[in-house]
């Protein structure tokens, strides 16, 4: 086979999808950066270069630094809670009983809705006149409980928000979780039964140090998924009570297309990308140091 | 009898689990049969008359249809075009002999970690000058773009698990690559395919972020931002909005049953170790 031909149809065969990554990532990519150091409005072609300029305003915008905190909080919650929440799950439905099957479908179901659609439920939800929560409370006897307003108190909203996002991706980890488990051998678990290990002992010393290559997946996924959250604060709250649940994702969209800001907005979306990078990158780098020290 | 006194715990946590799932869908059903003043009354309770007529009056002033067939064609033709593209990708990365394909499948695979808010903006302007907003075509592009690392994932990793000779045997009876692609490698590629399908089309038929940006028109919209300007604008009329979500659910909701095998197929298969 004449090799050079060859590699030239190669070349032809991934032309296609390389003009696709180039025209929607590379181009644009080189482009927010350069937007990121003008004072562009978006709005006809006159523009200055401000150097980091940009970059320092975001230090000091009010709302770019509550933005921040949220963010982590986000981060915190939606990472923290649904480890423990998808893990929990995944060992519980892992095995072969009676309705084990359904169970694991019901838990993944709503991951496939659209995430805008879970924001408008939870807005019922939590309807603080008469919804189901309040009336929950209220038949409990909680009357302090059944009074808070959950999505228009600044000091709540923020976690009735992460609380929905957990409910809506927690049966994504878990399949991914379940999918780890199910590659365990069996011989191991049989030679822990021979040692009488009970079953907590045997989840943490055998099924949790052998799920770290999942934990990695899922715990990189889940941190990515909580710093470019959008839709979901979109739908069920607008980023309010004031920015008490506003994400960086929206800021960035805020500034660059409802304020014609799109040098600052570029500047914001360049952080939030540096920010994925360095957390993801330090978590992988742990995360698979920590698979190395066990397999 | 003790194994089955033993299982109670693990029932009550599945069922409480359960209930906290699948509650808030029970309770759109409920709310979109009643009236406001039904819903007002008690938000649990059953509707005093079920309400049947919100789904015609839904129907009609949310349009939702449109936005039905815009998600439609825009999810299909994306599916269609993203595996073709991706597909030959992968080929030529793994049954060519290309020398420089590591390097080549980092490049496929980098955006990954790109996430789309970093490159709205210049998307969004350099579409308003080529007249690619408002656009299905536009949307399509985008889509082909951000799912092809996935997909290109998926493809090579399956593509490296099928045996050399078969392509080396064809090669030596005077078969091209482009034959081996078609009559070889595509066949096999089925069940990855519809896992690929499945979990891609998901994505694409559930995404707001970018026909926020780039639709304006009702008649180009999206499901997501069809329901999202209906919902917005009916705020106050819990029943009304509950009805527009069921018309949303519904159809998932089967999709759901009859591809489930796929989609946790394709969570599985698509979960990249970062």
């Amino acid at each position: 086979m004449h090799s050079k031909r060859r590699t030239r149809l190669a070349y032809l065969f991934m032309l296609p999808a390389l003009v696709f990554v180039i025209a929607v990532y590379l181009l644009p990519f080189v482009a927010t950066v350069a937007f990121s150091l003008t004072d562009w409005t978006g709005l006809g072609f006159q523009f200055k270069w401000i150097g980091l300029r940009n970059y320092a305003s975001a230090l000091l915008d009010k709302n770019f630094v509550t933005v921040s905190w949220n963010t982590l909080v986000y981060f915190v919650e939606l990472v923290g809670l649904q480890f423990v929440v998808s893990i929990a799950l995944a060992a519980i439905v892992d095995g072969e009983y009676k309705g084990a099957g359904f169970f694991r479908s019901v838990f993944f179901l709503p991951t496939v809705v659209c995430t805008i659609a879970v924001g408008f439920i939870w807005n019922i939800m939590f309807d603080p006149i008469s919804g189901p929560i309040k009336t929950l409370f209220d038949g409990l006897g909680l009357r302090s409980l059944a009074g808070v307003m959950w999505l228009s108190d600044a000091d709540t909203a923020i976690h009735a928000v992460s609380f929905v996002s957990i409910w809506q991706w927690t049966g994504w980890s878990m399949v991914i979780y379940l999918a780890g488990m199910q590659s365990i051998s069996e011989d191991l678990y049989e030679a822990a039964d021979i040692d009488g290990v009970g079953p907590f002992r045997r989840f943490f010393r055998i099924t949790l140090p052998l799920l770290a290559p999942s934990i990695t997946i899922n715990l990189v996924n889940s941190t990515i998924g909580a710093l470019k959250m959008f839709d979901l604060p979109f739908a069920i709250t607008k980023g309010g009570p004031g920015y008490a649940t506003e994400t960086m994702s929206m800021l960035m969209y805020n500034y660059s297309f409802s304020l014609n800001k799109m040098g600052y907005g570029s500047a914001i979306a360049m952080i939030l990308f540096v920010t994925i990078l360095v957390i993801s990158g330090l978590q992988t780098k742990a995360l698979r140091r920590n698979e190395d020290s066990i397999l | 009898m003790r194994a089955a006194l033993r299982s109670i715990p693990r029932y009550a946590v599945l069922a409480l689990g359960a209930f906290v799932t699948l509650y808030p869908f029970s309770m759109v059903v409920l709310t979109s049969l009643k009236t406001t003043r039904d819903y007002m009354r008690s938000s649990v309770a059953l509707p005093a008359v079920p309400q049947f007529s919100n789904y015609a009056t839904v129907f009609r002033k949310s349009a939702i249809l449109s936005g039905f067939a815009n998600s439609f064609i825009i999810t299909a033709s994306v599916l269609v075009l993203e595996i073709l593209v991706g597909a030959l990708a992968a080929y030529a990365l793994t049954k060519m002999d290309f020398k420089k394909a590591g390097r080549y499948q980092l490049l496929f695979l980098a955006p990954m970690i790109l996430p789309i808010q970093l490159v709205a903006i210049p998307i969004y302007l350099i579409f308003v000058n080529l007249g690619l907003t408002d656009t299905k075509l536009g949307l399509i592009v985008v889509y082909i773009a951000t799912g092809l690392p996935l997909v290109i994932f998926m493809l090579t990793s399956f593509m490296k698990t099928i045996p050399n000779q078969i392509s080396e045997a064809a090669t030596v009876e005077g078969a091209s690559d482009l034959q081996i692609f078609g009559a070889i490698i595509v066949p096999l590629l089925k069940p990855t395919i519809a896992a690929i399908s499945v979990i891609s089309g998901l994505g694409i038929w559930n995404d707001f972020f970018m026909p926020l940006l780039l639709l304006i028109s009702a008649r180009q919209k999206t499901l997501p931002l069809k329901i999202y300007d209906y919902m917005g604008q009916y705020n106050n009329n819990w029943p009304f909005v509950s009805t527009c979500i069921v018309y949303v659910l519904a159809p998932i909701f089967v999709f759901y049953v009859v591809m489930q095998k796929y989609i946790i197929k394709g969570v599985v298969a698509g979960a990249v170790k970062g």
